[in-house]
């Protein structure tokens, strides 16, 4: 180990990634700093408004109250791992279809927390999906349209599954 | 940023224990790092060392170990929610977690890094309470098992040594299927306890034979209300009774005034989700 460094090493959208970081460093500064992944959001850095939300082993984490070095052999998900070869994941399409995107700096973190939903509950009632995104604030409070998003990507999905 | 610290990761709990019992003053555990974190980032906490004990395995999980419940310190809130022990053995706990912060934070949090915190507005510790948990301690001198009701002495401050390791949660399963929690909060989601209440009650003949009440965010540290629990052992329990019981709630808080409400409405609100707690636990006996 190097005087006042760590080696850490996760895979990162599916791919190994081995880095030094600070022991004092947190997630969220290691994605958008060492690894140049600003989707994650820098916003109010004590845990209250998700937008620096990723998936840790598929669950949604707020990276500003990870410290770096404890996510050694995790798989860490951010927006631009859940678009397969090209394709936007049919949350991003929602989002876009629906309108659910309006200044831009919620909806990393909200399409990763609902892709988590989703994955978990692939028909989650009005009522989940609010629960859902409890963590994830929106100051445009466009929440509607967002929620409107999240049913209509569940639609998708299901109807997609059928047709497979 | 963070202020400069080293970061320990034991593998082995002994290894854990050696380096507490060096290192105790300088160092911090970090278990989900929710409220650590926060703490370091304002200033109120700074350790020379961070001690990370997620290597440690024997300290996750959720058991049944003959009629008790074991719970591993670094069981987050969200494994803990949604074990199906828990929902069928201390449904209580379950659903009090559920009304606990929100999605991200439930899956980092952990049961021993929220008790060893010990926020008095915890929404974990009044359910405990109420269900006679009891807490295990590891340290280099050995073992120490004590009731949580010997716990919290404050906002911030337990009784766990700085040598010493939460180690396990113990909760006797509960015998009654007669519960209740109930958290006031300014909206439904993602704020801190107003008060809370937590009830596990036994009736035998439409009389109360017994009744553990606990509340949070009330007093400086999370409190059995042992004045109604007295004034209803053995009482019938009639709605007057129930009022009556209820109003004892007060000598057995001291609430403050802060952000979030007055003094005088937490004693008020504490009055009326007691006597609603009482309420609700008998109507799980009815249906």
């Amino acid at each position: 180990m190097k005087e006042g460094k760590v080696l850490v090493r996760f895979r990162l959208n599916g791919k190994p990634v081995e880095t030094f970081t600070k022991p004092n460093d947190t997630l969220l500064n290691l994605l958008r700093r060492n690894l140049g992944i600003t989707s994650v959001k820098r916003g109010c850095e004590v845990g209250e408004c998700g937008a620096c939300t990723v998936l840790l082993d598929g669950n949604p984490v707020v990276s500003c109250l990870i410290l770096a070095p404890t996510v050694e052999g995790k798989e860490i998900t951010t927006i631009e791992g859940i678009s397969k070869e090209g394709e936007l994941h049919p949350l991003q399409q929602a989002f876009i279809k629906a309108g659910a995107v309006q200044c831009g700096f919620c909806t990393p973190g909200m399409i990763l927390t609902a892709k988590a939903l989703l994955d978990k509950n692939p028909n989650p009632s009005l009522r989940e999906i609010k629960e859902a995104i409890q963590g994830n604030l929106c100051r445009c409070t466009g929440y509607t349209k967002i929620i409107q998003a999240i049913q209509l990507a569940s639609k998708e999905i299901k109807s997609s599954c059928i047709s497979d | 940023m963070l202020p400069r610290f080293e970061y320990v990761k034991p593998d082995r709990l002994e290894e854990a224990l050696s380096f507490l019992d060096m290192h105790s003053n300088e160092s911090r555990i970090i278990a989900g790092g929710t409220d650590l974190l926060v703490k370091m980032r304002e200033g109120k906490t700074r350790p020379l060392w961070v001690v990370d004990l997620s290597g440690i395995r024997e300290f996750g999980g959720v058991e049944l170990k003959s009629e008790t419940i074991s719970i591993g310190p670094l069981a987050t809130i969200r494994e803990v929610e949604e074990s199906p022990l828990i929902r069928d053995k201390a449904p209580m706990l379950s659903a009090a977690l559920k009304e606990f912060a929100f999605w991200q934070i439930k899956n980092m949090a952990t049961l021993g890094g929220n008790l060893c915190n010990a926020s008095p507005a915890s929404d974990l510790a009044t359910p405990l309470l109420a269900l006679s948990s009891k807490l295990r301690f590891l340290s280099l001198r050995g073992e120490r098992i004590i009731p949580i009701d010997d716990f919290f002495l404050g906002p911030g401050e337990t009784a766990i040594r700085q040598d010493e390791i939460l180690a396990e949660i113990l909760i006797p399963t509960p015998k009654s299927k007669l519960w209740a929690f109930n958290k006031l909060g300014k909206r439904s989601a993602h704020v801190l306890s107003i008060v809370n209440v937590a009830a596990a009650m036994e009736i035998s003949q439409d009389r109360c034979e017994d009744l553990h009440l606990a509340l949070g965010s009330v007093a400086p540290k999370p409190v059995r209300a042992k004045g109604v629990e007295n004034y209803l052992k053995n009482a019938a329990l009639s709605d007057k009774q129930i009022w009556e019981a209820s109003k004892k709630v007060v000598n057995d808080i001291d609430p403050i005034s802060d952000l979030r409400a007055s003094a005088e409405y937490r004693k008020e609100m504490s009055v009326k989700l007691t006597e609603k707690s009482i309420k609700d636990a008998m109507d799980r006996g009815k249906t």
